[in-house]
């Protein structure tokens, strides 16, 4: 054991130049820090407000989930749209290119209808189709 | 100065209220870590750290020891309460500094000499570091902070 420690403090020279004065280096670092928020909170007029209570945070993490679940059903219901259009696309290019009819089918033409409205109206049929 | 606060929350990236986002971790828990952050240093005021034995000056390891010791102390009185915020935020970065001095000589010492053994007790350390360096950053944010008068100051 004492070889080991004899050997790895022969190697180690940049190591104990610079350990101890690591904890005034840690210090030096952590006192800008609190300079560096000292400023930024003065120059944006930050007011110290108390920390949100349990029941606060509560209510705002279920405030926000809500959003994020609004938000996240609107986005996969517009992937769900233009996945449709896109395979209603292909399939009608490759049934014309095949040499079959080329008059729409129901459900092409439907998406027609829809792709031609606005985003809402996609939205709202897609609530209608999925039931949601 | 009202539009100025408003433009600021509207750059807030989803990163950063994400990150900022609290949750709750019980003041029982901050004290105990502080607590045994005290008995760590007592252990190495005892009994040397190794680690400072190879890479400082004698006397060093009793100072840093004696340092944490206190700063920790003073830390956990500090997150007894609110009151005393401004308290826990110069002792937690004395026990910040103390505690990276410790994990950068040890990760650093277990890279160069390639001591797998060090280097996980480096990451051990770091591990213990997450949560008094969390409440320091969040002490050091409120830094500059006006004081807003309190709404219940008759009770």
């Amino acid at each position: 054991m004492q070889n080991l420690l004899t050997a790895a403090s022969s190697e180690s020279t940049f190591t104990e130049a610079i350990t101890p004065y690591l904890p005034l280096l840690g210090t030096i670092l952590g006192g800008i820090l609190i300079g560096v928020f000292a400023i930024w909170n003065r120059r944006r007029g930050a007011v110290e407000t108390r920390a949100p209570d349990v029941n606060e945070i509560w209510q705002q993490q279920a405030l926000q989930s809500k959003e994020l679940d609004a938000e996240r059903k609107q986005r996969r219901h517009l992937e769900d749209v233009l996945r449709d259009l896109l395979y209603a696309f292909r399939s009608y290019i490759s049934r014309v290119q095949g040499g079959g009819s080329v008059e729409l089918t129901t459900r092409e033409q439907k998406l027609l209808d829809i792709a031609s409205t606005q985003e809402v109206k996609i939205i709202n049929n897609n609530e209608e189709r999925y039931g949601t | 100065m009202g539009t100025a606060v408003h433009e600021t929350k509207k750059l807030r990236s989803r990163f950063a209220i994400w990150a900022w986002s609290p949750i709750i971790v019980l003041r029982v828990a901050l004290v105990i870590t502080y607590l045994l952050y005290v008995y760590a240093s007592v252990i190495a005021f005892i009994a040397g750290v190794p680690l400072f034995s190879l890479t400082t000056f004698p006397g060093f390891t009793t100072a840093w020891a004696v340092l944490m010791g206190t700063s920790a102390v003073i830390s956990a009185i500090g997150a007894t309460t609110d009151r005393w915020q401004k308290l826990e935020k110069w002792a937690s970065l004395v026990l910040f500094s103390t505690m990276l001095a410790y994990v950068i000589g040890m990760n650093l010492v277990g890279f160069v000499e390639g001591d797998l053994g060090r280097q996980f007790a480096g990451a051990v350390a770091v591990v213990a570091m997450v949560l008094p360096t969390t409440r320091f950053v969040y002490l050091a944010a409120q830094s500059g902070k006006k004081h807003a008068e309190p709404i219940d100051s008759g009770k």
